[in-house]
């Protein structure tokens, strides 16, 4: 088998290696947080085809647009795409008595995309906050059930920092 | 419309293209290592979204 091209740079040999150990602690506290180690395996080959693939739409993207860093949206997109799309969480058991097990890849990538992206603006997000479970619903629903591509989500993920970040100034209304 | 040379047109559009004429507007970032400077912050950022209150609340809505 040949080497993958990606694995080729020494530099992008530390980021994948990094990066594939960031996921794995990540997985690990949201199925840990959910009281899940019992139901759920992580598939360390699906997650690492995962970030291969991450790093080689990223390292495409970058070289293509000359740009030595990609942004935190860019980033934050493509995981949850690569990651929703290699499902590397998977059920233990296939009797499966919660159904959400059966959506587990999407809706461990929605928590851990809310999270990067309140982390980025260093915010929290309140409980009961309607704002806040819409958002998520929209984002775990659309990660389900529909075809979301990477650059979508990119443009979704920069129009959440665009509201957070602009002071806008209100009209006067009269 | 009026016909152009295409050769001229296109001996015309290789020297613009070799004196920079056209800008290359795509890649204008002032972004920073996100492996050394944001990496680590975020993985350290899920667990501490996960003691929160909203995180399990969030779960139930799944």
């Amino acid at each position: 088998m040949k080497d993958h091209k990606v694995l080729s740079a020494a530099s992008s040999s530390h980021d994948l290696v990094k990066r594939f150990r960031s996921w794995m602690s990540r997985i690990q506290i949201i199925v840990r947080y959910l009281g899940l180690e019992d139901a759920l395996k992580i598939d360390e080959d699906r997650l690492g085809k995962a970030i291969i693939d991450y790093f080689d739409d990223i390292d495409r993207l970058k070289e293509y647009e000359g740009i030595e860093h990609a942004s935190v949206s860019k980033i934050y997109a493509y995981e949850t795409y690569w990651l929703v799309k290699r499902k590397p969480i998977m059920p233990v058991s296939p009797d499966l008595e919660d159904e959400r097990i059966v959506f587990i890849n999407e809706i461990a990538c929605s928590m851990i995309l809310l999270s990067n992206i309140c982390n980025e603006l260093g915010i929290i997000p309140v409980e009961n906050d309607p704002h806040v479970e819409k958002f998520y619903d929209l984002l775990c629903y659309s990660l389900k059930y529909r075809d979301i591509p990477a650059k979508a989500l990119e443009l979704a993920i920069e129009f959440f920092f665009f509201g957070r970040r602009t002071e806008f100034v209100h009209k006067n209304v009269r | 419309m009026a016909l152009v040379n295409c050769e001229e047109a296109t001996r015309r559009f290789e020297e613009k293209l070799r004196s920079g004429y056209f800008r290359h507007d795509r890649s204008l970032n002032n972004e920073v290592d996100y492996p050394t400077e944001k990496e680590d912050r975020d993985t350290a950022g899920v667990e501490e979204f996960a003691k929160t209150g909203i995180f399990k609340v969030l779960y139930e809505r799944s």
